[in-house]
């Protein structure tokens, strides 16, 4: 086949060069595949592995039949020329080489080389930047092709009055022609969130709040989290209330994201429990709580658990710290959860609540609390813990480094208690070389806390 | 423990020193505690401060302990804020709790900040905030005790 495809491809059949071409790119990604039962030398594994190029020769032959097809005017093969050329597959890196082959094939009127040359004006990608340049062909795009992408794009440079004049009535036009509801609403919170964030424009809650709005009728519940939030921060929590709890009432949303829904439940839960915009009520705080954790929201647990804590059900409380703990920590979110269970854990056992005392296992819940470096009320104990020898042998280095944590966290409630202990030990030389300069530069916070 | 306690703080660890003054009161030397604990509270060492607010209360002395507590709020203890309150609702004391309330401005409680809030929203992706630091959780409670200062002034 491989033959035939050359024989007709020398002779000008764009069709043979194009499948030439993937026939090859083909190869590039399976050369290096074992067949079953077959092996390969640990340097032939390394010299071949995945980069996510395949076989370099295989791919130069590739670009070969590319380029032939691409002079030959075929703009499928032009843009996939400019690809190559952009990210170096088969043929030395050009990104100005390739941006050339783009703008030919957009200049044929191919919708994806459009785009690809106003983002590549836009972001100065194998050309200098040109945001009216790049304007233009988003204009191209939306306009010849009713493209949502360029609309959005088109709308933000609206708004921002990049490459164009400034024209949020132009923006607002544009948006009304994005007919399909779920990009509209995708793009009207992202819009928000410009608003919000002061991306390329000067922040503006009161617009960022017209948008969420817009996005959040479009049933983006997201969006209704963000108006909320946007509520809550003017103080207006009935007006917040009412749109969290459009978040929770949508029997759709519990089911595609209920960890959204239960956060909900959480941010409800707390306006009651502060008594914000009214009458604290912790019973509908506990109640919304509840309703979090019976999603499955790790958060809406430790809620339930501190609220139980609080009242002295340790038993409920324990069980509920516990199942927290074990959550998998796969980020930050989760990290900081089994922290604050586990320091909680550990309290119950330093002071026999529900458990019996156990300085040793408290001190192994505090030590695994502490590993997360925001939860400075862990490190304080830890730093304690290990300065008196209390549940673990006396270790003053140890003790040390835990209290210079929380020097970085001028919020703790822990902040001068350490300072002052800090300063202690520097000036001592108590598991740590003695340093009365740092001692001094301590002290000169401490003063600034005291004030 | 005695010994070593007595050693650092002798050797100007107030932590020890605090210590000691609590070891003192376990084995019932109360008047020696008590001392130890002064000196360590006038070095403004908060959980001593709230140790003698408590003590201090405990005796029928709610102007020393009010203080106190006032004192170890603007560490933004919430205990001491919680307990400041109660003591200034019991004692019809308006103007003190004024002074608390703006204490509590004075800290970090916008849980509800829209950039701070917001951008943690963006941050993760979806509508998870982290008010679960201690910091933000004190935050919270801060806000209650707030709400509750407010809603005594209103009567």
């Amino acid at each position: 086949m491989e033959k035939e495809l050359i024989e007709r491809a020398k002779v000008g059949e764009v069709s043979a060069m194009k499948e030439l071409a993937l026939f090859y790119e083909q190869q590039a990604k399976h050369f290096r595949e074992p067949a079953v039962g077959e092996s390969m030398s640990i340097e032939e594994f390394f010299e071949h592995m995945d980069d996510g190029t395949g076989d370099k020769e295989f791919n130069q032959k590739a670009y070969h039949w590319h380029l032939q097809a691409a002079l030959k005017n075929d703009v499928e093969s032009m843009i996939e020329v400019g690809r190559r050329l952009y990210d170096g597959i088969g043929v030395e890196q050009d990104q100005e080489a390739a941006f050339e082959w783009y703008l030919k094939a957009a200049e044929l009127n191919n919708l994806r080389a459009i785009k690809i040359v106003a983002h590549s004006y836009n972001y100065g990608n194998g050309v200098e930047s040109r945001p009216e340049k790049s304007f233009e062909w988003y204009m191209k795009a939306a306009q010849d092709f009713s493209d949502f992408d360029a609309m959005e794009n088109i709308i933000e440079f609206y708004l921002r009055g990049r490459g164009v004049e400034q024209n949020p009535e132009k923006a607002q036009e544009w948006f009304e022609k994005i007919t399909d509801e779920e990009k509209a609403s995708e793009v009207a919170y992202k819009l928000g969130i410009m608003y919000a964030q002061a991306q390329g424009v000067k922040a503006d809650n009161s617009e960022a709040l017209k948008w969420f709005t817009r996005s959040a009728d479009l049933k983006n519940i997201e969006a209704l989290m963000k108006i909320a939030g946007l509520k809550c921060q003017a103080g207006e929590f009935f007006s917040a209330l009412k749109y969290f709890k459009k978040v929770t009432n949508n029997k759709e949303a519990a089911e595609m994201d209920s960890d959204t829904v239960a956060e909900a439940h959480v941010q409800i839960g707390n306006i009651y429990y502060t008594g914000d915009g009214g009458e604290q009520n912790e019973e509908a705080a506990f109640a919304e709580y509840i309703k979090a954790a019976k999603l499955g929201y790790v958060k809406g647990k430790v809620h339930v658990a501190k609220m139980l804590y609080d009242k002295k059900d340790f038993r409920k409380a324990a069980n509920l710290f516990y199942s927290a703990s074990q959550t998998p920590e796969g980020d930050f979110f989760h990290r900081q959860i089994n922290s604050v269970s586990q320091e909680y854990i550990g309290r119950m056992f330093e002071r026999g609540e529900h458990v019996e005392k156990n300085l040793q296992t408290a001190f192994k819940w505090y030590e695994a609390a502490a590993k997360d470096p925001r939860n400075t009320d862990a490190i304080f104990k830890v730093a304690k813990m290990h300065y008196f020898g209390i549940g673990t042998p006396q270790d003053f280095p140890k003790s040390f480094s835990y209290y210079e944590q929380i020097k970085h966290s001028p919020r703790s409630e822990y902040y001068s208690d350490a300072l002052q202990k800090l300063i202690y030990m520097y000036e001592n030389g108590v598991g740590t070389e003695k340093n009365l300069d740092a001692a001094k530069e301590l002290q000169e916070k401490l003063m600034e806390v005291l004030k | 423990m005695e010994e070593f306690l007595l050693k650092a703080s002798n050797a100007g660890d107030i932590e020890a020193t605090f210590e000691l003054g609590k070891l003192y009161f376990e084995h019932e030397k109360i008047k020696e505690g008590e001392k130890l604990i002064e000196q360590v509270a006038e070095k403004n060492y908060t959980a001593a401060i709230i140790e003698l607010a408590k003590l201090k209360q405990s005796t029928g002395n709610f102007e020393t302990a009010l203080e106190l507590f006032k004192k170890a709020s603007r560490a933004g203890n919430i205990s001491a804020l919680e307990n400041a309150v109660n003591i200034c609702e019991e004692k019809n004391d308006l103007a003190t709790l004024k002074e608390i309330a703006e204490i509590i401005q004075s800290h970090y409680n916008d849980i509800y900040d829209t950039t701070d809030f917001l951008q943690r929203m963006w941050y993760f992706g979806s509508s998870r905030t982290t008010e679960y630091l201690p910091e933000y959780a004190r935050a919270i409670e801060r806000r209650r005790i707030f709400n509750r200062i407010q809603k005594i002034l209103s009567k």
